[in-house]
């Protein structure tokens, strides 16, 4: 069984259920859209392929567990999902937004709401998330500059927001 | 092009909301330590209003001791801000003179405590050149309660003439609310007076130059309220480690989790070859476990609420000669089929692994129920280094339960987690684990990279 999803840019693409329904928005929609296409108003279709291609990969996964604080997680990203994520900047940046949208947890990253002490205990992988956890990798170690120069982000700070942050930077340093 | 170069990146920040940067923040500083927190608030006003409305990016207060006091003033007071009152780890970085780590303390500590009045956790790392006295006279100074102290001594042998040794009853006595107590390089002691001491959690690493006794026993009989007991103190000669079991009546009856590297005779038996009974326990980790077998299968088999367990195993494969008479899987699975999680310690560079795993899966084929059927997770512990080729046989021999349609009915067998924790540098202590997915799937790749541990993926 299928389902036809329309994208953004109005591009239909018809999509076994199983492979459809690892996406959460969409198998809540599938109940109510009878058989009427699913449309994804946010989503573009270069973005969608990519989203399905994961669905298809992990379609037969079982669901991650719900994460109640009480696993911790690394940045270890598995190595079929490391090729999946290597893309251009903007791609990556697309599909965290389409995942958020999508309310695809592994594909995105669960949510976490964990007391500290939770967090500190050893490691413990939740499959996927990986968006997050790739930009995550790519902000650890860099200084702010670095970062800015990395995402195309304008440095924006008034020079008092400026004065203060050099501060910080200085108590920092050393302590 | 590649993620690190964005020269063409048309992709505006702006539109990541801001739940998506929290997770992304929290994934880049997940200890709360400002040093990976401080730069992400300094990267433009949207990133800064994000990372300080995150009071967990900001919960490590470090004090480097004899720092200018105004500039510490500062920097304190904009850290108690983002904290919000939460409890905080007060991480204490030794770094001066004696003398003046007193005096500077003394200025310091009003300044300190009168902004933050949570603490969750006290951290002291020590410099080699300093006595654990300063520890003491440190601690004093602290006026507010905590739970959890953790103290990091020297990876070096200390100056002749000088020890890394604390009196556990001490230092506990600084706190009436400390409930763990974490030691890393340093040794330790009780008190003479038999002090009953009311902590709940001890982990000790007991450095590597120290060669005296580890009082086991001891901390069983004056910490009668243990759940948590974990004492590593690496490959000394068996005749130093002990101490004389002390025959006291009273079980450690709270005890869960129970981790050492020898085990201390009062865990296993009272009176003569009758075993305990610990009406609590399901951790057990021994990493070299009692030579009387006998002795070892009886504990285990008396005490069936163990569901965590591992040990360094023999084998009984004909072609190759053991030595040790310790238990193996065969004996473990015999008596404690509830386990669901197995440990194996590695002695030869992986290759007992591997032979017990081969060992072992031929014994479980011909009689599969025998042997672990809620197994769920398999560790392989304190690995000095697998080869690929020995990291590949591993993989081989966990096919059968690792993945679906294999040879065993893969519905009595739950293996969910493969993990493997090298410890490739035992000089150094350094030790890396990789877990694998919350889900078993298979084995894709491995690799060693240039200047880090190996790493595994599924």
């Amino acid at each position: 069984m299928s389902i036809t999803i329309v994208t953004s840019d109005n591009e239909q693409f018809c999509v076994e259920k199983l492979v459809a329904q690892r996406i959460a928005l969409i198998e809540d929609m599938v109940e109510n859209a009878g058989d009427r296409p699913i449309p994804l108003p946010n989503v573009t279709a270069s973005v969608l392929r990519k989203i399905l291609e994961y669905c298809e990969h992990h379609k037969n996964d079982p669901l991650p567990p719900y994460d109640d604080g009480s696993r911790s997680r690394t940045t270890h990203i598995s190595e079929w999902d490391q090729k999946f994520i290597t893309v251009d900047q903007e791609m990556l940046f697309e599909i965290i937004l389409a995942a958020n949208y999508l309310e695809m947890k592994p594909l995105l990253y669960v949510r976490l709401n964990v007391p500290r002490v939770q967090c500190l205990t050893a490691c413990n992988a939740v499959a996927g998330d990986i968006g997050c956890k790739t930009v995550a990798n790519m902000i650890k170690g860099k200084s702010p500059e670095e970062i800015r120069k990395l995402f195309n982000i304008v440095n924006n700070f008034t020079p008092e927001e400026e004065a203060q942050i050099r501060k910080e930077a200085e108590w920092a340093e050393d302590r | 092009m590649s993620q690190e170069d964005s020269r063409e990146s048309k992709f505006q920040m702006e539109r990541i909301p801001s739940e998506v940067l929290e997770d992304i923040f929290h994934l880049t500083s997940p200890n709360g330590s400002i040093q990976d927190s401080l730069p992400l608030s300094h990267v433009c006003r949207t990133w800064r209003l994000v990372s300080l409305s995150q009071r967990v990016l900001w919960l490590t207060v470090r004090v480097k001791l004899g720092v200018d006091l105004a500039m510490v003033r500062r920097y304190w007071s904009a850290m108690k801000n983002r904290t919000r009152g939460a409890g905080v780890t007060i991480d204490i970085l030794d770094s001066i003179s004696d003398t003046r780590l007193i005096d500077w303390w003394r200025q310091a500590y009003p300044i300190l405590f009168r902004l933050f009045k949570n603490i969750d956790a006290v951290s002291i790392t020590l410099l080699p050149i300093k006595k654990p006295i300063y520890i003491l006279e440190t601690l004093r100074h602290i006026p507010l309660p905590y739970h959890t102290l953790i103290i990091h001594g020297p990876s070096t042998k200390p100056p002749e003439g000088t020890t890394m040794e604390v009196c556990v009853a001490d230092i506990c006595a600084m706190s009436p609310e400390i409930k763990r107590v974490e030691l890393y390089n340093m040794c330790f002691y009780l008190s003479p007076r038999l002090d009953r001491l009311l902590i709940e959690e001890l982990v000790i690493q007991v450095p590597a130059f120290e060669t005296k006794r580890s009082f086991i026993d001891a901390i069983l009989i004056q910490c009668p309220l243990l759940r948590v007991l974990e004492v590593r103190d690496g490959d000394k000669p068996e005749d130093t480690y002990f101490g004389q079991p002390l025959g006291t009546p009273n079980p450690p009856e709270n005890l869960e989790s129970f981790v050492v590297d020898r085990a201390p005779h009062i865990i296993y038996s009272y009176g003569l070859n009758k075993p305990r009974v610990l009406p609590r326990l399901t951790k057990l980790l021994v990493h070299r476990p009692d030579r009387d077998r006998s002795r070892m299968i009886a504990f285990v088999r008396a005490n069936p609420t163990i569901i965590e367990c591992g040990f360094t195993f023999a084998w009984e494969v004909a072609d190759y000669e053991h030595t040790v008479d310790w238990l193996t899987l065969k004996d473990l699975a015999g008596v404690a089929p509830q386990i669901k999680t197995l440990h194996i310690y590695a002695k030869y560079c992986g290759y007992d692994v591997v032979i017990l795993l081969d060992d072992f899966n031929t014994q479980r084929t011909q009689n599969p129920l025998s042997f672990f059927p809620n197994l769920v997770t398999l560790r392989l512990d304190t690995v000095p280094f697998l080869s690929k080729v020995l990291f590949e046989d591993v993989v081989q021999a966990c096919y059968p339960i690792a993945l679906p349609g294999a040879d065993v009915t893969s519905s009595r067998f739950s293996l969910k987690e493969l993990a493997v924790t090298f410890k490739d540098n035992a000089r150094e202590n350094e030790k890396t684990e990789w877990l694998a997915s919350s889900y078993l799937e298979k084995a894709e790749i491995y690799k060693l990279q240039a200047g880090s541990a190996w790493h595994v993926s599924w």
